[in-house]
């Protein structure tokens, strides 16, 4: 009987097509949403394992090396790199700025050292006055831009270099960090360490890479979670639709589905008559709303980095409202007389 | 062989908190290959009791039982099997799914039974070709004649050869061309292994049926004197429900019409006391009595017939 639900859906194409729109902006915003949250986690764990550190030196009793206001001594690294079963210890300054009208990451780093990125064209600074700069600020190599007093020429770009909400990163030699930011003081944010450290120097704490992405989720987390309470309340709008479809369509079916009730339709086949038009609304809208997602994403402020499991949900859950929308309509259906069918 | 029997079926609903009895203590016989028609005015019961014999309501009262098969105890699978296969039914607004073409709106018949897709419109095409719509087998209903669909409907009811078929007012949206086709199909249905009960308000019918259930009380032409009847208190003139060929006005005393109650008991509609008249409806229109009269005191009452009734109400209403 499910052919009698699925040729009624095409007698009726054209609210099919509207509800399937309505519903696939939902099913795609929800995907946006998703991709959008998981860029931001994504960007951090690309940030810290830019690094490739295995521990993190900051000031005691701050915070994490993206997110404390808390300085050490630079020189805290020299040490550390002559400490037993440390390879490599370079400081590294972070700052915030405002360049071309976004707030920017500006990190300085050891040229070479912990904490350089891989250029996408151009090459690393090997000097004063020189920076990388990640390719979402629009610069070219051979551009330059004002810092503070001081000018910088872009001599390379970078890739996937954002963090804190998107803030694309630039990336300058630590010297000229501290001189911008610092008043020309050797401090230091934190010391990026690459091999075994037990003892933090005095005045010092450890943190590793899980703490540290951690510490930088930390001021996204009400965000993340509003995301996924706007989610939720999608998900609800995607299954009102399609059940306020499927139960509409029982009300106008009422003499149809007499009629097969006085044929001797059960209600399980009345079932599945209705879970194929709500599973086919459902599926169609999480196709369209994959398209919706994928369109939109090269357009949206925040970069949009949809898993391969948001989609798997999104079709889940298509599933389940398309099936919840089908149990709105046979409960319509339940309660048609048969003998409606003598009905004029 | 299919024979259907009906005793004392009686069927009962609530309307407006009174009980309504279309059906009254029925009995019927129906043998196989035969056409019975049911015949009778609107409302009086026709299609309540096509209902019944489809198993779409039960009785309140009596046995339907098609061969060994008690009609009115089916429940559950049994109950479905038989809607399934054993009635089929012709509705009076065709009642075809819109959304189907006329090859599948038959086929249904033959899914809602287990049929695969295949199969099932395999079996509707065959039954379509023998009812002439061989070209029309593609077509939706809102393409097809009145004709066409009614038969599109008589081969949705047909499809599994079910030995009892009911069809309910088949020529009511039919010009007379296209009521000749369908009055033949009928006809033929009836045949051997299936009984055929055709409910309709059209005695034009009257001739292709073996058998003929008048539903509503003949009109009768009564030509008698008036006739003095004396009522001691609490007896009772008639009964809601009975049929009536005079109505009454009261001489002396006082009659109450009183209805029954859905939830029990009875309920005064109106007093009458003397000069007043009532009971004129059911000779007039050839309808049932709709309230009971009883004498609520030792009361006196004559008796005038429909043709006495313009006099009656010239007198009355006379200043």
């Amino acid at each position: 009987m499910w052919r009698v639900g699925l040729f009624d859906l095409l007698h009726r194409r054209r609210r099919f097509v509207m509800a399937v729109i309505a519903t696939s902006l939902a099913f795609g915003l929800s995907l946006l949403m998703a991709g959008t949250v998981a860029h931001l986690k994504n960007e951090t764990d690309r940030i810290v394992a830019l690094f490739k550190a295995d521990k993190f030196v900051v000031a005691a009793g701050g915070t994490g090396p993206f997110t404390t206001t808390r300085l050490l001594p630079a020189s805290v690294a020299g040490a550390l790199a002559h400490t037993p079963g440390v390879e490599r210890a370079d400081a590294f300054v972070n700052a915030r700025e405002n360049l071309k009208g976004k707030d920017v990451n500006v990190l300085g780093v050891v040229p070479g050292g912990l904490g350089s990125p891989k250029v996408h064209a151009g090459r690393l600074p090997r000097a004063s006055g020189e920076a990388v700069a990640d390719t979402t600020l629009g610069y070219h190599v051979g551009d330059r831009f004002r810092l503070g007093q001081r000018d910088f020429a872009i001599v390379g770009t970078s890739t996937n270099t954002t963090f804190y909400f998107g803030q694309p990163t630039v990336f300058l030699p630590v010297a000229d960090v501290q001189a911008n930011f610092l008043a020309g003081q050797p401090y230091a944010t934190a010391i990026a360490v690459r091999g075994d450290l037990r003892q933090a120097p005095p005045g010092t704490q450890i943190l590793d890479n899980a703490e540290v992405r951690t510490d930088l989720n930390r001021p996204q987390k009400s965000g993340t979670q509003t995301v996924a309470i706007f989610n939720t309340l999608l998900w609800l709008m995607a299954a009102g639709i399609v059940a306020t479809m499927v139960y509409l369509t029982a009300l106008e079916r009422s003499r149809d589905i007499a009629v097969l009730k006085a044929m001797g339709s059960s209600n399980r086949t009345l079932f599945g008559g209705m879970a194929v038009q709500g599973l086919a609304l459902a599926l169609a809208a999480c196709g369209v709303g994959a398209l919706v997602s994928i369109a939109l994403s090269p357009v949206m402020p925040f970069a949009v980095e949809t898993p391969a499991t948001a989609y798997l949900e999104v079709l889940a859950i298509g599933i389940v409202v398309g099936l919840v929308a089908a149990l709105v309509g046979l409960r319509r259906a339940v309660h048609i007389d048969p003998a409606l069918a003598f009905g004029r | 062989m299919t024979t259907l029997s009906l005793h004392d079926v009686t069927i009962e609903y609530t309307s407006g908190g009174y009980v309504v009895r279309p059906i009254n203590g029925l009995e019927l016989e129906v043998a196989d290959g035969e056409l019975v028609l049911l015949l009778g005015a609107s409302g009086c019961g026709k299609t309540t009791l096509l209902s019944a014999l489809a198993a779409l309501l039960t009785p309140a009262r009596g046995s339907i039982r098609l061969d060994h098969t008690e009609i009115t105890q089916l429940r559950g699978a049994a109950l479905a099997e038989y809607r399934r296969r054993t009635v089929g039914i012709v509705f009076q607004s065709f009642n075809l799914i819109p959304s189907l073409n006329a090859l599948d709106n038959v086929a249904v018949a033959a899914w809602n039974a287990g049929d695969s897709g295949r199969a099932g419109r395999a079996r509707a095409r065959a039954v379509l070709e023998t009812l002439g719509l061989a070209e029309r087998l593609r077509h939706r209903p809102p393409d097809l004649s009145g004709g066409e669909q009614q038969r599109v409907a008589i081969a949705r009811a047909l499809c599994l050869d079910p030995p009892l078929l009911l069809a309910d007012e088949p020529t009511a949206h039919l010009d007379e061309l296209q009521v000749e086709g369908v009055l033949r199909l009928l006809r033929e249905s009836a045949r051997p292994g299936r009984a055929v009960i055709v409910a309709t308000h059209d005695d034009r019918l009257i001739p292709l049926a073996d058998h003929v259930v008048e539903l509503t009380p003949r009109r009768r032409a009564v030509h008698q004197e008036a006739q003095r009847i004396e009522l001691p208190a609490g007896s009772l003139l008639f009964a809601q429900g009975d049929d009536g060929d005079v109505a009454y006005v009261v001489d002396q005393g006082e009659i109450h019409l009183v209805r029954e109650r859905a939830e029990g008991g009875e309920e005064l509609v109106q007093r009458m006391g003397p000069g007043q008249y009532f009971g004129e409806l059911a000779p007039l229109f050839g309808i049932r009595r709709t309230a009971s009269a009883r004498a609520a005191v030792d009361t006196v009452v004559k008796t005038f017939t429909p043709s006495d009734l313009r006099g009656l109400v010239a007198s009355t209403d006379a200043p």
